[in-house]
């Protein structure tokens, strides 16, 4: 088992409105990005396979960033290890 | 293997070599055998002979210090494998001990082997005052040719320094350096023995920086006595003439003693870093600048289950799981960045960061503690 994982916010789809942005890489590093958001902002970030830092995460949901923000600033919450190559995913192709 | 079957962190210390048991003290006595004999065998030749300088002529390799630097070599290249055996399965550690590896084998040896065959003197470009003091030395400088000295000068007193202001002193200390290079592959088996305690932390503050200004001061001493020794006799006599000179005690105190014997003799009883962590004035230098730059070990809050896994790895003696409770990124003049904390966490809380200026104000919370 060599798994990361990282949950911030609520990711249950229970409300009413809310939709997923998903995406699933694969590369030298096989990951997948999930994103639950509404029209007022994101709500909730479900990750695996790479490293982030929840408490940048947990403040694009605070702030109720809209998804395009939140997908432009990903970077700020990357916690993987140096010489981990960066999550790159192309615009406008999540399956919205 | 363990009886319950589990193979995890707990039951790597088992074996005696690795924990203080009597394999340990056996191998420390031959490793400090070998040194002293390596350093005194002119001195010893009555007793033992010249067994070293023998052997290194049987393998062609011109005089022992050559043969040493063979040993090292093979030495170093065998722990990598069991450090990568153990470890590899990070980037950083990969690229970490292939580069380290490499430049011990390439500038470290064959290169100073090579060069004299060429009308060039042994040189080795790895390594800078103050850690080779004699580099700065006036007299070494007027002897080596101008592109050579242009880069002990340049390398010693302008490169190592600003590097290490932006990457820390891992730079040098981790990837570079053959000393730190044995530590972390030939001494891996020994990285859990270095003492965390706070009595440890505060000889290191005060032994290295010591060592660091009588590093200066040494070299101070003999580049007055290049300048003016021949119309000051007593200046000359104090710093280089005759055996007991300020410039023979410290070749001999720090060069050979500690650096050698101690340093890497005492590998299973001290830990792989005891010369890094509490002599070498390189290490003390770079690390002052190191608090002062961008490098960091950065903390995801609120994330630390105080496994201790992070300290038990520490080389350098740093207690990482306290400033992981606390929340708290830090920069510490002693790390090296050998990246283990991080490697070993299970929970990803520890990432070495080079950061940027602003952002090492803004997301580093409370001050860090700032000597040592």
């Amino acid at each position: 088992m060599d798994i990361e994982y990282t949950t911030a916010g609520l990711v249950n789809m229970s409300q009413p409105g809310e939709r997923e942005w998903y995406f699933e890489e694969r590369s030298a590093v096989r990951s997948t990005t999930r994103v639950v958001y509404t029209d007022a902002g994101v709500v909730g970030f479900n990750m695996l396979g790479r490293r982030w830092d929840h408490t940048v995460l947990m403040n694009f949901i605070d702030e109720g960033r809209s998804l395009d923000y939140v997908l432009n600033h990903l970077d700020d919450a990357a916690f993987d290890s140096e010489f981990v190559p960066k999550l790159v995913f192309p615009r406008n192709n999540g399956s919205h | 293997m363990d009886l319950q079957g589990q193979n995890g962190l707990l039951s790597t210390y088992r074996e005696g070599y690795r924990t203080r048991q009597p394999m340990a003290f056996v191998l420390a006595t031959v490793l400090v055998s070998f040194y002293v004999v390596l350093y005194w065998e002119a001195k010893l030749s009555g007793w033992l002979g010249t067994p070293l300088t023998d052997l290194a002529e049987a393998l062609h390799l011109r005089n022992r210090w050559y043969l040493y630097g063979f040993l090292y070599c093979v030495a170093m290249s065998a722990g990598g494998v069991y450090y990568l055996r153990r470890h590899g399965n990070s980037r950083y550690n990969r690229s970490r001990i292939a580069v380290n590896v490499g430049v011990q084998v390439m500038l470290g040896f064959m290169l100073p082997f090579v060069m004299p065959m060429f009308g060039h003197p042994e040189f080795y470009f790895s390594y800078f005052w103050p850690l080779k003091y004699d580099y700065l030395y006036p007299q070494t400088l007027v002897q080596l040719p101008v592109y050579l000295s242009v880069y002990a000068v340049f390398g010693g007193l302008v490169a190592a320094p600003v590097l290490a202001f932006f990457f820390g002193k891992r730079w040098y200390c981790s990837w570079i350096c053959g000393c730190g290079g044995l530590a972390n592959t030939f001494g891996d088996p020994y990285r859990h023995l270095t003492s965390k305690s706070s009595a440890a932390w505060r000889f290191e503050r005060w032994s290295i920086h010591t060592v660091l200004v009588l590093a200066i001061c040494t070299t101070a001493l003999v580049a007055a006595d290049f300048f003016w020794g021949a119309d000051h006799p007593p200046l000359h006599n104090l710093v280089s003439g005759g055996p007991v000179s300020v410039k023979e005690i410290y070749g001999f105190a720090v060069g050979s003693v500690l650096a050698g014997v101690i340093g890497t003799g005492l590998y299973p009883l001290l830990g792989p870093r005891s010369w890094c962590r509490n002599f070498c004035p390189m290490a003390a230098l770079l690390g002052l600048i190191q608090k002062l730059g961008r490098y960091r070990i950065t903390v995801k809050p609120d994330m630390c289950i105080s496994c201790g896994n992070c300290s038990t790895y520490c080389e350098m003696g740093i207690d990482v799981r306290a400033y992981a409770q606390r929340n708290e990124s830090f920069t510490r003049a002693s790390c090296v960045g050998c990246g283990m904390c991080a490697h070993m966490c299970p929970r990803g809380v520890l990432k070495l960061e080079n950061t940027t200026a602003e952002r090492r104000v803004e997301k580093r919370g409370r001050l860090p503690i700032v000597a040592g």
